[in-house]
């Protein structure tokens, strides 16, 4: 990684720190072009983020340690023999139950959300060339869309990655071969940056295969406020799809 | 009644113990709350009391106090909204992170892994732990925290705001190379 020089650097910092200036930002943004920046912002937001979780799972072992001594205190405090017996042979019925109904709640709710992504996924159907593209970025895209149609998702998320020009258009082709890849993260990013799409019609798209996303992933709450979301909006493309989804489950 | 200026000032230097405190004093009634309000059953119960202590530490760092009017309350008022919203505790930080991410998205550098992630993970403990307790809380403070250079200044004891921004450079700075040296050394061996 090259070092950048103390401005950038400085940029980068405020950014992550307690935000930047409206001047600042335009600074900040015509940056993210050179790729030593990006890579730099990346690593040090990387490194914040680990700071961020290893303080976290500090916190949380103290709870877990609180959590085993209020146990412990409670056996201190276990009056006799045989109601101590009688409590842990009520806790273990109880804990059976609850493990089941847990099991059968749980189980409804994941058939659930499979029955929602399967009834309503579809791929984005494939496309022709981009419009206006270079030639050599319309051939990259014929072979990603080649792929694409033959179902070949990994290559076709290669071939894409491979277009400079990052239209909306392909990050949704993206974002979709990531879904049929299960690499849940980098598609829930894909869909949620095309929400700042300037065609109305591919953030509606986003918004789609995000809450199908959610779905597909056994999240059902956050692909209901999503649908939801959708259902509200009666310009919305998908708004009839979102509210037959609300109205069956 | 709980101490929040004394808790929040335990947290940033590192004392813990009250999240203790918390656990003991309210776990019985939250749970009761959560389980008599929804389904949950009293192990998922417990999860959301533990998640719930966990937010209210981070709030409690970025010094959210005027929105504790009780502690119980706020408890029971995260895990609810923890179940409505079915979102697990992260750190605060993975909401910028994830900004960075759609940020970079557009020049298709969203490259790492989670393995990678997670191996930088161990990697920023080593570097924390090679760092002394001032730079950790300087970083912490400012970066995850949002504190202003003034507070960071009389939380520890410094003489001038302008000491707390040198410091906090130079800190950063330390764990970014401690960060970058333990990473190349991992690659070669």
């Amino acid at each position: 990684m090259e070092e950048l020089p103390t401005e950038k650097i400085n940029l980068i910092h405020k950014y992550l720190g307690p935000g930047l200036s409206d001047h600042e930002d335009i600074h900040f943004k015509s940056y993210l072009t050179e790729s030593s920046f990006r890579e730099e912002l990346l690593f040090r937001t990387e490194v914040l983020e680990a700071v961020s979780e290893n303080r976290l799972d500090d916190a949380s072992q103290v709870i877990k340690e609180a959590r085993l001594e209020y146990k412990d205190n409670l056996n201190d405090k276990a009056p006799n023999k045989s109601a101590v017996k009688f409590l842990v042979g009520g806790i273990v019925v109880f804990f059976i139950l609850a493990a089941g109904i847990h099991f059968l709640m749980n189980r409804n709710t994941k058939l659930r959300s499979s029955q929602i992504f399967a009834e309503n996924y579809q791929p984005y159907p494939p496309q022709q060339s981009t419009r206006g593209a270079s030639l050599d970025t319309n051939a990259d895209f014929d072979e990603a869309m080649r792929y694409y149609v033959a179902e070949d998702y990994e290559k076709a998320s290669e071939s894409l990655k491979n277009i400079s020009i990052n239209s909306d258009n392909i990050k949704l082709y993206q974002g979709i071969s990531y879904l049929e890849q299960d690499n849940f993260e980098a598609a829930e990013i894909g869909f949620k940056s095309l929400m700042y799409s300037e065609s109305k019609s591919l953030a509606e798209q986003g918004e789609w295969y995000l809450s199908l996303l959610y779905y597909k992933h056994k999240m059902p709450l956050k692909g209901d406020s999503v649908i939801t979301k959708i259902a509200k909006d009666p310009t919305h493309i998908f708004y009839n799809r979102a509210q037959k989804i609300l109205s069956d489950n | 009644m709980i101490d929040l200026v004394q808790m929040r000032k335990e947290f940033i230097h590192g004392n813990l113990d009250g999240l203790k405190d918390i656990y003991r004093l309210y776990k019985d009634d939250v749970i009761n709350v959560i389980k008599s309000k929804t389904y949950a059953t009293n192990i998922d119960a417990e999860e959301y009391f533990s998640q719930s202590l966990l937010v209210f530490y981070e709030n409690l760092l970025e010094d959210k106090r005027n929105e504790i009017k009780s502690v119980k309350n706020y408890l029971i008022g995260i895990c609810l909204n923890t179940l409505k919203t079915d979102i697990c505790c992260k750190s605060k930080f993975k909401q910028k992170a994830d900004d960075v991410r759609v940020l970079l998205y557009e020049y298709q550098q969203y490259d790492s892994t989670s393995e990678y992630r997670n191996e930088l993970k161990r990697i920023c403990r080593d570097s924390m732990r090679q760092l002394d307790q001032r730079c950790k809380k300087i970083i912490c403070s400012y970066y995850l925290d949002k504190m202003s250079m003034r507070d960071i200044a009389t939380n520890l004891s410094l003489s001038s705001s302008d000491v707390a921004k040198t410091l906090k450079s130079r800190c950063f700075k330390k764990l970014i190379n401690l960060t970058k040296k333990i990473q190349s050394g991992r690659i070669t061996n």
